[in-house]
């Protein structure tokens, strides 16, 4: 391919020599317009020979070459010698009509990436091919004038088969018109398309390309123009055209000197993942990408998913990113218009830190279920409570008080004739159901108190303060209602709070807060008592850290001696 | 002393409670066993007393009390749980008072229907 591509080179140096010397003697074109035309194609034949060699696996080079051929093989069309005259008119506007569209549509990537811009393509390379050989076939020499018509002289075609003057100049406006007009109209549609869908750093790396080929398009619709409206030369056009021929491949190497320079960042990448802790991987891989919306997924064989850092599972977003895939450690969700190599390179030398990060990533994803998993024992753990709760109201108790009013009712009907002593055994009975039916309220509160289920946890807090024998002040509560876990958490913190208050603090006063602070759900319960409770120092206090951290909460006792307690849970609630 | 209607899902306390009426003087007119049934008996017959229990199996017996608020019959709550454990509503409820029903006897109901006399 080197050798080649040395071939290639220098042979574009005597094609340009010949086309040069053609445009002045037989096109009698100025020497300036004939030393652009052909600087245009050695542009393209050195820009595209640089991108094959520094990119072979991307058919950018090999187009920007073939164009640049194509281009030196047009200047042929214009010599004098019939076979050389009618070998190059044939494919001579492939170059412009076709292959310069091509690359640039294809750029960077080296393919077309839609159907229409393929489909748009193969009709402008068919069109750039059949209308010239359909004109060689009706050639009506001498009258017949595709080029410099001003001229003495008259080309003439080798295959002429049907010379028909009105066919050819038909053949000839259709040509001019559908190719270089409503071809030119769509491609820099097809572009304009591009440029808005583009991500951001797309539409940097393809606006310089693109608009160089909108310009070199415009001529060929301005020229079109001139032919419908049959107005004049359209030779204004002519340098704009020229400029914009020679940016196309200049832009092209812009493009690939980037590349370079940020292939210069993976290899910085490599020095800075060397001190950089796995959680910044992602970060490092952007930086020396440039492709700040840069994601990595980690994959978990044993869950067949794919995680982010925080071991939380996302899935690959199609929406028109790219994803590259490091086998069995990560894939890395990039912007579409990076070039794949690159992120390979990238992706091969953050390797060993991908590698690392998605273990963590795992072990990260196996602690998330875990909290999931006690989240949800507790939640079920608070229905079930809630569940005996309403079990112990609908039977034991309702039996209970029933029996109660019944024997009210037999002391009431035997009234003055009973026996003193059924009267007392009666009064017993009715007196011990008194004290059961209360236990078992007790108990049923213990378990899951109704208001809190019914009202929330102001009412709650409220029906505590109410059964204390130490006076409880609620400073404040929420007045709307609360996720169940949260009201239950909270209640039961107050609770517990409350309950050592009154048994081992010997408070006088005691002060509840519950309210919300910056998406957090605070319960703060303070005393006046002697202080010097443990977070540890009992199970109640050790059961309320379970049930707290088990949401995603915090509780913590700041309870120095003789200076009170204050019991602080803090329980996540977004709304 | 007026006429009374008994509204409880439980039929032993149901039961219970009409002889309980009808020893304090009440005329029983008729028994319910959840909130709408208890509703439209009480629209029907529009009796002095409703005892009503808050926990009803399709609606909570406060509103029940509320929807009769306009009408001429008087409430008393009846409940397995203590008015401490019922929270705000009971005590804005415009019922005539709560009875705890291990606490339901003549003289409690007395003292809270009298109470509002």
């Amino acid at each position: 391919m080197k050798a080649l591509r040395a071939a290639l080179a220098v042979a574009a140096v005597p094609f340009g020599i010949v086309g040069y010397r053609i445009l002045v003697h037989d096109l009698h074109s100025s020497p300036q317009n004939a030393v652009a035309s052909v600087a245009v194609a050695w542009t393209f034949v050195a820009a595209g020979l640089v991108a094959w060699a520094r990119r072979p696996q991307n058919r950018v080079g090999v187009l920007m070459t073939f164009v640049g051929y194509a281009l030196l093989e047009r200047k042929l069309q214009y010599s004098h010698d019939s076979r050389l005259f009618t070998a190059a008119f044939v494919f001579g506007e492939i170059g412009l009509g076709a292959a310069l569209a091509h690359v640039v549509l294809a750029y960077p990537s080296g393919r077309l990436a839609t159907r229409v811009e393929r489909w748009f393509v193969g009709t402008a390379y068919t069109a750039a091919v059949a209308f010239p050989a359909a004109m060689l076939l009706v050639w009506d020499y001498p009258r017949s004038c595709a080029y410099d018509c001003g001229h003495a002289f008259r080309q003439h075609s080798s295959i002429p088969i049907a010379p028909n003057e009105t066919v050819f100049h038909a053949l000839d406006q259709v040509f001019k018109i559908g190719v270089y007009g409503v071809f030119a109209v769509v491609f820099i549609a097809l572009i304009a398309w591009r440029l808005w869908h583009a991500t951001p750093r797309g539409r940097r790396l393809l606006a310089p390309l693109l608009l160089a080929g909108v310009v070199a398009g415009s001529r060929a619709v301005w020229g079109s123009i001139h032919e419908i409206s049959g107005a004049g030369t359209s030779d204004p056009f002519y340098w704009w055209q020229v400029t914009g021929q020679i940016a196309i491949p200049l832009a092209l190497l812009a493009g690939l000197l980037s590349a370079r320079l940020a292939r210069g960042g993976v290899a910085d990448l490599i020095v800075e993942l060397g001190r950089t802790p796995s959680g910044g991987v992602r970060d490092a891989l952007a930086r020396a990408l440039h492709d700040p919306t840069l994601q990595v997924a980690y994959w978990l064989p044993m869950r067949q998913s794919y995680v982010d850092e925080d071991g939380r599972a996302v899935e690959l977003s199609e929406d028109g990113r790219a994803v590259m895939r490091l086998e069995d450690i990560a894939a890395i969700v990039h912007d579409p218009e990076l070039d794949p190599d690159l992120v390979e390179a990238a992706g091969a030398a953050a390797r060993l830190a991908l590698h690392n990060a998605r273990l963590q990533a795992d072990v990260r994803a196996q602690l998330g279920k875990v909290q999931e998993s006690r989240r949800r024992i507790v939640t079920a753990g608070d229905e079930q409570r809630r569940r005996i709760e309403r079990d112990l109201h609908d039977g034991a108790q309702q039996r209970l008080v029933a029996l109660a009013l019944e024997l009210r009712l037999a002391q009431r009907e035997l009234g003055a004739v009973a026996d003193p002593q059924i009267e007392r055994i009666l009064a017993s009975a009715v007196d011990e159901l008194q004290v059961a039916v209360e236990e078992l309220r007790e108990l049923a509160r213990g378990v899951h108190p109704a208001v809190l289920t019914e009202e929330g946890l102001a009412g709650a807090l409220e029906s505590l303060a109410g059964r204390t024998p130490v006076p409880v002040e609620i400073v404040s509560a929420p007045d709307d209602r609360l996720p169940p876990e949260i009201e239950a958490a909270a209640y039961f913190v107050a609770c517990e709070a409350i309950t050592n208050a009154v048994k081992h603090s010997q408070a006088t006063a005691i002060r509840v807060h519950a309210n919300r602070r910056n998406g957090r759900f605070v319960i703060e319960v303070e005393d006046d008592g002697i202080g010097g409770a443990k977070e540890n120092g009992g199970s109640g206090l050790r059961g309320l850290v379970d049930r707290v951290e088990a949401h995603g909460g915090t509780l913590r006792v700041e309870s120095e001696p003789g200076q009170g307690t204050r019991v602080v849970g803090e329980l996540p609630c977004a709304r | 002393m007026g006429r009374a209607i008994v509204v409880d899902d439980h039929p032993a306390f149901r039961a219970s409670a009409r002889r309980l009426l009808e020893l304090s003087g009440y005329e029983v007119v008729g028994e319910a066993s959840d909130g709408a049934s208890g509703l439209a008996l009480a629209r029907e017959h529009e009796p002095e007393l409703v005892l009503l229990d808050i926990t009803l199996p399709d609606m909570s017996g406060f509103d029940v009390a509320d929807e009769l608020a306009e009408s001429p019959s008087s409430v008393v709550f009846v409940s397995s749980r203590d008015q401490n454990d019922l929270g705000r509503r009971a005590r804005r409820s415009g019922a005539l008072g709560f009875i705890p029903k291990d606490r339901l006897s003549e003289e409690s109901l007395l003292a809270v229907v009298g109470s509002t006399r």
